[in-house]
């Protein structure tokens, strides 16, 4: 057993490092962190920098005009990223595009993959419907066949992005009479189609997100993803690239070493905060859950570089990363007593207010992506091979 | 022992909640949240037509002279209905110090005022953003001509923009003092502070303030005991407030699994939602007992200290996590704007910070053990 990186693998991050020390304005920090809805201009022109960099095809086959790199490096990447909180196009990167290389056509993979590389193109997610969170094969928006088009009806809710994305991936049955898994199907339309109407939901958190309309919107045939009715398939091989990519550490490791540097610098009673042996307490467990985390999502990253699958892995790094970074922040207010609960922008507030924000974050990641109600019966049936309730 | 409310109290009980369901819905406590203090005047005016302002107070200085219990069915009811008014800043606690602590003219002046709803008091007590235990009092006072002036920086002051009067604890030579003046006295300067709790916190900073000897409570007295004492009782009405709060949103999380339905079954039927729901109300239970224990048993000496410091850890704690189980077995509707329980959320965490927090009482707690 070896843990370490390889040499090559370390001059990879200092490579990374480089460029973004080099690329990351002072503009663009702090326009990421006002503006948590939506990226803004300097985020999406950076995105396209990664695109014409060949940063965004890190994971991608070289037929893809990827740079074929392990899973490992994939890791170490997006690690440098989230530490800077940078954009990079999320699942349409690390999910969908995956996906459309193993299901979609000729002509579609032609259609967006280039665009996608350079970051022109984003798409969002459009599963949960009002009616359809955690139980999604009993969604209800119709997609009906006329000629060559189909004739999609019905609504979505918490489609993130839809308001800056360029297209929706979106999940909508094609044959009502089939078992319900099996009469869904996977299209990818423009958001500008007519019918399509995007209206935003605020959230408890800085995050938008969105309610999508679909009033007759007529695409062709040709904008369906996969065989007709195999929605469900192709939903499942996108949410499998998708987990391993959500339970990552690197954000968590971001604000606990800020946490770290305002225990020196706050003061109680005359000494630093980091002086308190129940501060210290603290802050070795917090510290030993994370490393824990750190160490499940290279095993993660690890078997894929092995050809195998992390299931029960990649749903134990969501349910952890998701609760320690509710406990983090909560811990860490309590660390930081009266001014933990300060905001971005408030005189006084400790780490620029990014405790709160995550603080305010954390219930979404609990229950967003899958909750961890239902990953937890994924590690218990799929990993520990129990039987279903 | 008697773990029932009397019948007086459960009529006080009923009437109050009927009343907040009617004069304090969310969309109020929304407006207020995302407004200004002032939403919330005719609550105010309402909650003094019901008497409840006087409840802390003599009869001979305009109260009511009642026990702590009723006046803990009402903040219970108050936390419930997550109340956005000061009523515990203002009421419970600077209310308290001037009975306590100011002379009879000072009284006299002040708690009718104050009972009637016309005079908003904000309490302005910590300084330090984490802390110190016990406060370190760097805002003081210094003899000037016939009076004072007034030096320093208060933090956490809750709605002082929209108060009439704040009282300041400052110290002089070796002693505390409490002080009343108004925030547009000149020299006195506020800067607002953004809170995911409190809606309306301010740092308040004194540039040499004159003050005179009518505005220290009760002249020469060292204020230290009456501030020791309205903190353990301020403590256990937060705690009181928690409970309530906790038990509106154990009801909101089991009302919301009755309803939804997903694979076909009502998610209150899977046994990891109701095992989420079965812990909350163990904690919200224990806290609600620990919160009583601490309002009746409040002037039995020692031993009180130590009842209120386990509800004041147990109920913010638990008012907290309550919430955020709640936010679990909600799913993505309640993490909307527009669904109400993000505002109890941040409710649970106002309390947890009001007055410096549940800390210094774990702090007291390990002395006292
Ligand atoms: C800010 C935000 C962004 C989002 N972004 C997107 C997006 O871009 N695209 C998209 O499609 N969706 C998105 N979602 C939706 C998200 O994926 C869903 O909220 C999530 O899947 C849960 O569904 P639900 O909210 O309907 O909760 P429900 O499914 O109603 O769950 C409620 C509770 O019941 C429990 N439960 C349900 N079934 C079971 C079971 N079988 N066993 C045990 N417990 C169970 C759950 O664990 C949960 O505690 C987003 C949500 C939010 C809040």
């Amino acid at each position: 057993m070896d843990f370490r990186f390889t040499p090559e693998q370390e001059r990879f991050r200092e490579e990374i490092r480089r460029f973004l020390d080099e690329h990351v304005s002072a503009a663009l920090r702090q326009e990421i962190a006002t503006s948590a809805h939506t990226p803004g201009p300097l985020a999406k022109a950076f995105l396209r920098v990664l695109g014409a960099q060949g940063w965004l095809g890190i994971g991608w086959p070289k037929e893809y005009g990827g740079q074929g790199k392990s899973m490992i490096e994939q890791m170490i990447f997006y690690d440098e990223l989230d530490l800077r909180d940078i954009h990079y196009g999320g699942l349409t990167i690390t999910s969908l595009a995956m996906t459309l290389m193993k299901v979609a056509s000729e002509a579609q993979k032609q259609a967006y993959l280039p665009r996608i590389l350079r970051g022109e193109l984003e798409i969002c997610l459009g599963y949960t419907e009002p009616g359809a969170g955690s139980d999604l094969a009993s969604l209800i928006t119709r997609a009906e066949r006329e000629g060559g088009e189909y004739v999609i009806t019905g609504q979505k809710v918490f489609t993130t992005g839809a308001h800056y994305c360029s297209h929706i991936w979106l999940l909508a049955r094609t044959d009502p009479d089939l078992p319900r898994h099996k009469g869904l199907s996977v299209f990818i339309l423009p958001l500008e189609s007519p019918g399509v109407t995007v209206r935003p939901l605020y959230t408890m958190g800085a995050i938008r997100t969105n309610e999508v309309f679909l009033d007759h919107v007529r695409v062709p045939a040709s904008a369906m993803v996969g065989a007709p009715n195999s929605g469900f398939y192709t939903v499942a091989v996108a949410l499998d690239f998708e987990r391993i990519f959500m339970g990552k550490y690197a954000r968590l490791r971001r604000n606990f070493d800020e946490l770290l540097a305002c225990c020196r610098d706050l003061r109680r009673d005359g000494r630093a905060l980091l002086e308190d042996p129940v501060v210290q307490e603290r802050l070795v467990n917090l510290h030993i859950a994370i490393e824990r985390l750190r160490l499940l999502c290279f095993r993660s990253a690890w078997m894929v570089d092995q050809g195998k699958v992390p299931t029960a892995e990649a749903s134990a790094q969501k349910v952890l990363a998701s609760e320690l970074e509710q406990r983090l922040t909560e811990e860490g207010m309590k660390i930081l007593g009266s001014c933990g609960q300060l905001e971005y922008g408030s005189p006084h507030a400790p780490m620029e207010g990014r405790l709160v924000g995550a603080w305010l974050l954390a219930p979404m990641m609990r229950f967003g992506g899958g909750t961890n109600e239902i990953q937890r019966d994924i590690i218990a049936q799929r990993g520990l091979g129990l039987p279903r309730a | 022992m008697d773990l029932e409310l009397t019948q007086e109290q459960s009529q006080v009980q009923d009437a109050a909640r009927r009343f907040l369901s009617r004069e304090c819905p969310p969309a109020l406590v929304r407006r207020v949240r995302e407004g200004e203090p002032g939403e919330a005047a005719a609550l105010w005016a309402g909650m003094a037509a019901q008497g409840w302002l006087a409840l802390p107070f003599e009869e001979a200085s305009g109260g009511l002279t009642v026990d702590a219990a009723t006046l803990a069915v009402v903040v219970e009811e108050l936390g419930r209905a997550c109340d956005p008014t000061r009523f515990i800043d203002c009421v419970v606690s600077c209310g308290a110090l001037i009975q306590d602590a100011g002379s009879e003219a000072q009284k006299r002046c002040w708690i009718p005022a104050l009972a009637r709803g016309e005079l908003q008091v904000s309490l302005a007590l910590l300084e330090s953003p984490a802390d110190p235990d016990p406060p370190r009092l760097e805002t003081h006072l210094e003899p000037q001509g016939a009076g004072f002036r007034l030096n320093g920086r208060k933090l956490f002051v809750e709605c002082a923009a929209d108060a009439d009067l704040l009282l300041v604890v400052a110290r002089e030579r070796g002693g505390v003092r409490l002080l009343a003046l108004s925030p547009a006295a000149p020299g006195v300067e506020l800067v607002r502070l953004r809170s995911l709790a409190h809606p309306h916190l301010y740092e308040v900073r004194f540039h040499g303030v004159a003050v005179e000897h009518e505005q220290v409570l009760g002249n020469d007295l060292d204020a230290a005991p009456h501030l020791r004492t309205m903190l353990q009782r301020s403590a256990a009405f937060l705690s009181m407030a928690a409970a309530g709060g906790t038990q509106r949103v154990l009801e909101m999380a089991i009302a919301h699994v009755r309803e939804r339905h997903q694979f076909g079954r009502l998610v209150g039927s899977f046994q990891a939602v109701q095992h989420m729901l079965a812990d909350a109300w163990a904690d919200a239970e224990t806290a609600r007992l620990a919160a009583w224990e601490a309002v009746t048993e409040l002037h039995s000496g020692e031993s009180a200290e130590c009842k209120v410091a386990v509800a004041r850890c147990a109920s913010s704690e638990s008012f907290v996590r309550t919430c955020l189980t709640a936010h679990q077995v909600f799913g993505g509707m309640g993490f909307m704007w527009e669904t109400d329980l993000h505002l109890w959320t941040r409710k649970a965490k106002e309390i947890e910070f009001a007055q410096g927090g549940a800390a210094p009482w774990r702090r007291r707690l390990a002395k006292l053990l």
